[in-house]
């Protein structure tokens, strides 16, 4: 079990980013790797991701699924994929609150992944840190995607 | 286990090599002591269209004199760093890191270069080429580039090195003296380390005139124990200072590893027990 969290400053309104955050486009260029994003039912995603760290890559499909989701304030994201090379599946609860300056919000999430299969196996030393640049990559894309 | 079907290219020059590289781009992956690689291949991790062997390329293997210091071509084994005189001779420090690596096995075929390139996050020669001011020189299609180690490494298992690029060799810029020190506690079955101190230092009088403490194993990537060296510079070291500098280590980073094999806290204190004792060791060195 891998469990990590963090948080983001987002230069946007809780309002503003609560339907950035659902917007099939905007996750398919934030989410690393990701090469389809396909709404598929209510906050329910089909994704193929190509996932790669230096030489060790992997390429995964599954669904991502949003869920409890209170408006602008929290949400559970619930990924499964799976690959050749093992698979991935867990949860996500992310927090939007307000921040002091009135643009801006603090996303707080806190993650408990399951992996298993030879990702597992071999690479389990390695899958926090793979876990944690992957959701940096994430942030450091939304603020791109905010910017344009 | 089987790896995917790959090409095999074996370039009798190193231009030949970044020509390969050039066409095939991140498809290809490098082979020089295959101890990283192969074990990828095998467990299908890694499966590359194309894989270039540079490890019998002429010139690789050698450690040279490079103006005050040395260069450590690719195709150098952790071995020949154990044994060669000019490593000795010029940077000690080189030479007590080598035997702590991996085990003999490792040590025969794998390569200083090729561990860098592979940025494992408890590779342990991060630790003292951080310490040692080492340079990265890169060639590739557009000709040659060289990066100081700390820009080299990106961070887990990633480096600024283009899919199309090699590093020919590691240089570091000048001759070090004997007051060094690699100290690490090792993973029991792959030999990486849990966490790994390196200490190059200069003393006069009883003084520390200069210090530089690189640290691998316990982050995302190595790095210098910045904080410490500041207190210890100039410092008289005795075991008091030195025990008290080394408790920083816990505001060096803030994003210690946490595994199977030990938690953040632990690695933490790790590190602070492996900065006394790799700094004592350089001292009596």
């Amino acid at each position: 079990m891998i469990e990590f969290k963090g948080s983001h400053i987002i230069s946007r309104s809780r309002q503003e980013l609560w339907p950035i955050l659902q917007d099939p486009a905007v996750l398919k260029r934030c989410i690393p790797g990701c090469e389809e994003l396909v709404l598929n039912g209510e906050h329910l995603y089909d994704v193929r991701l190509k996932v790669g760290f230096g030489m060790i890559k992997g390429s995964f499909q599954g669904t991502v699924q949003l869920t409890n989701m209170v408006e602008p304030e929290r949400y559970v994201l619930n990924i499964k994929a799976e690959g050749r090379t093992g698979f991935a599946h867990g949860t996500t609860r992310i927090q939007l609150l307000p921040h002091p300056s009135p643009a801006a919000t603090e996303i707080r999430f806190e993650s408990h992944l399951q992996v298993g299969g030879m990702i597992a196996s071999v690479g389990a030393r390695l899958c926090q840190g793979a876990a944690r640049m992957l959701a940096e990559q994430f942030f450091r894309e939304l603020e791109k995607c905010l910017r344009n | 286990m089987i790896p995917v079907a790959f090409d095999y290219h074996r370039p009798r020059t190193l231009e030949e090599a970044v020509d390969i590289l050039r066409q095939y781009g991140d498809e290809a992956k490098v082979l020089a002591g295959g101890h990283s690689l192969i074990p990828a291949l095998k467990l299908r991790l890694a499966a590359p269209k194309v894989v270039v062997d540079i490890s019998r390329l002429p010139g690789l293997s050698e450690v040279r004199r490079s103006g005050s210091g040395l260069s450590i071509g690719a195709g150098v084994t952790h071995h020949q760093l154990m044994v060669d005189p000019l490593i000795a001779k010029l940077c000690p420090l080189i030479a007590r890191t080598a035997p702590e690596i991996g085990d003999v096995q490792v040590r025969n075929l794998g390569t200083l270069v090729g561990s860098i390139c592979h940025a494992d996050p408890a590779a342990d020669w991060p630790a003292p080429l951080l310490a040692l001011e080492a340079q990265v020189v890169i060639v590739g299609p557009e000709g040659e580039r060289t990066l100081h180690i700390n820009e080299f490494i990106e961070g887990m298992l990633t480096t600024r090195l283009a899919g199309h690029e090699i590093v020919r060799e590691v240089v570091i810029p000048r001759a070090y003296p004997a007051s060094c020190a690699y100290k690490k506690i090792r993973q029991s079955a792959s030999g990486f380390a849990i966490a790994g101190v390196a200490v190059q230092l200069e003393k006069k009088n009883r003084k520390c005139s200069s210090i530089a403490i690189g640290v691998t194993g316990v982050a995302q990537r190595a790095f210098r124990a910045r904080l410490i060296e500041k207190s210890l510079q100039g410092a008289e070291l005795d075991e008091k200072t030195i025990a008290q500098a080394a408790r920083q280590v816990t505001e060096e980073v803030n994003d210690f590893l946490s595994d199977l094999h030990a938690s953040a806290a632990y690695r933490a204190a790790l590190a602070q027990v492996l900065v006394q004792r790799a700094v004592l060791a350089a001292l009596a060195a």
